[in-house]
């Protein structure tokens, strides 16, 4: 079918612009200069443990959200763990797991009405995000044209991720040779208009995301352990030793 | 030839500035923004400007814009309030880098930085007035004072120095060395500022001068340690010296509470 021809040829676009947006990003951090560090010194194994426990806390806890701002550290936690959920749901279209274990019985709510409930979820958490957004006052001086885009894309992607749901399916099995090593297969065709826009907008906003804000799903865990690392490491040097008799280190 | 290590922004402000996502809880906590409730000093507005200066915009920047880069009182709150603990502390001392180079700082600044540059110290005073704090206090053994070959040198601060609010504490310092019977030294007038307050104005070029000099000071008399009474001088000798010289420094740098320290431990 032609149309399945395009959206491959889109999905192609959309990780090969990727590709090319990670590979601009990674260039543009390492062109800039590296900091001198003279005082830095190996963390032990202990000290990495530290530095994980306090980026995990942050980062996958939110901590430094609920301390400022329960609700909005709520929300922001909730749509994390949502998308996440989802992908991994995902992935069963893609072969990674099975729901075989899943016995008929309660099919219906862990792959239908649970998933359902969630996409929905995520459309509300993420329009609640644009709206405060755009009506708090530092939030709203802050906002650019690459933001609304992609508030615009993930809204309307999930939004026809829904559609898919609740408009009627075929009973036929779908499948779609994205690429020769990944396959989307579906026990019953969705309604294909959905299916085409879903796969359309969030491509775009696969081939986006090293472009936009969304980049700090890489960037915020490094930036994370850095700033852990270097606060033990400063802890460390400014702390650690007041022998007298320390050699004289030559300054080149 | 400007070292790779001495040129900014570095790699971790570009990726930090990539992070940011605008969530804008770093004006929640803004002790400036939230008494002004003036959206140009909210942390957010300092993003802006970074990113026009490193994007080459820097020129379409008014004054009066850039003034905003030094209304940011450096306390910090926004880093620890940020999600991907972005350090922000160091974004606005590069702000005012761009600021100083750009020469769109408030004019009170670079007069006061005029001042600063001449007479080596923030106070506008004679250089050569540096010790006479001792004198003030009627310190009865000056020596040490004056330089002289020493395993420590104080160094004294240009606020214990020249301003009376602090001047007993070195007065104090100079009287427990005595007492433990140390060999110390203070590098005199020839002492200059610690170059903090440089850094701050975003003259980094002059601060590092400042910052060779005060090395140089210390390896004229031979110490291998160099104590403080001052936490933003000790803050700049131990964090901030290294990377602007390119190198580490030849001489330990501790606390005067550190020192005691080491003395109460091994006295017991």
């Amino acid at each position: 079918m032609q149309w399945m021809t395009v959206l491959t040829a889109v999905a192609h676009t959309a990780l090969l612009i990727f590709v090319i947006g990670v590979i601009y990003r990674l260039a543009r951090w390492l062109r800039a200069s590296s900091s001198t560090n003279f005082r830095a010194q190996g963390l032990s194994f202990g000290e990495w443990v530290k530095v994980i426990a306090n980026v995990f806390l942050d980062l996958v806890f939110m901590r430094k959200v609920f301390r400022s701002d329960e609700v909005f550290g709520t929300v922001v936690w909730l749509m994390h763990m949502v998308v996440l959920v989802l992908l991994v749901g995902h992935l069963r279209a893609f072969g990674v797991w099975s729901a075989e274990a899943i016995g008929e019985g309660p099919r219906w709510l862990f792959l239908g009405l649970i998933p359902t409930a969630l996409g929905w979820l995520l459309f509300f958490l993420l329009l609640f995000l644009f709206v405060r957004r755009v009506r708090l006052t530092p939030a709203r001086s802050m906002l650019t044209l690459g933001d609304v885009v992609l508030y615009a894309l993930l809204l309307s992607g999930v939004l026809c991720g829904n559609l898919m749901r609740l408009l009627p399916t075929s009973h036929e099995a779908f499948q779609w040779r994205i690429f020769p090593w990944l396959t989307l297969s579906l026990e019953h065709a969705p309604n294909l208009a959905a299916f085409s826009l879903h796969v359309v907008l969030l491509s775009a906003l696969l081939a986006y995301l090293p472009f936009s804000p969304l980049v700090h799903i890489f960037s915020g865990i490094v930036s994370s352990i850095l700033h852990y690392k270097w606060r033990l490491q400063v802890a460390k040097y400014s702390l650690g030793g007041v022998s007298l008799e320390e050699e004289e280190r030559s300054f080149t | 030839m400007k070292r790779k290590s001495e040129a900014l922004p570095k790699r971790y402000h570009v990726l930090n500035l990539d992070t940011c996502m605008r969530c804008t809880l770093c004006a929640n906590i803004c002790p400036t923004y939230i008494a002004s409730g003036d959206l140009k000093v909210a942390p957010a507005s300092r993003i802006k400007l970074i990113k026009s200066f490193m994007e080459g915009k820097g020129e379409n920047l008014t004054r009066e814009l850039c003034t905003e880069a030094f209304r940011c009182t450096l306390c910090g709150r926004c880093m620890e309030s940020c999600p991907f603990s972005i350090r922000t502390v160091d974004l606005w001392y590069l702000l005012r880098y761009y600021t100083c180079k750009a020469g769109k700082r408030p004019e009170t600044l670079d007069s006061f930085e005029e001042r600063l540059l001449s007479n080596r110290n923030p106070y506008g005073a004679d250089s050569s007035l540096r010790t006479y704090w001792a004198e003030m206090l009627g310190i009865s053994d000056p020596s040490g004072l004056t330089p002289r070959k020493a395993k420590v040198v104080l160094f004294m601060g240009c606020t214990p120095a020249y301003r009376s609010v602090a001047q007993d504490t070195l007065g104090a310092a100079v009287a427990l060395l005595n007492k433990l019977k140390e060999s110390w030294t203070t590098l005199g007038n020839d002492e200059w500022c610690c170059g903090c307050p440089l850094l701050m104005l975003g003259n980094r070029e002059a601060a590092a001068e400042f910052a060779r000099h005060n090395v140089e000071a210390v390896k004229a008399v031979d110490a291998s340690v160099l104590v403080t009474i001052c936490a933003t001088c000790y803050k700049m000798f131990k964090l901030e010296y290294e990377e602007l010289l390119g190198g580490p420094l030849p001489f330990k740098v501790l606390h005067l509470t550190e020192l005691l320290s080491k003395y109460v431990t091994e006295l017991n």
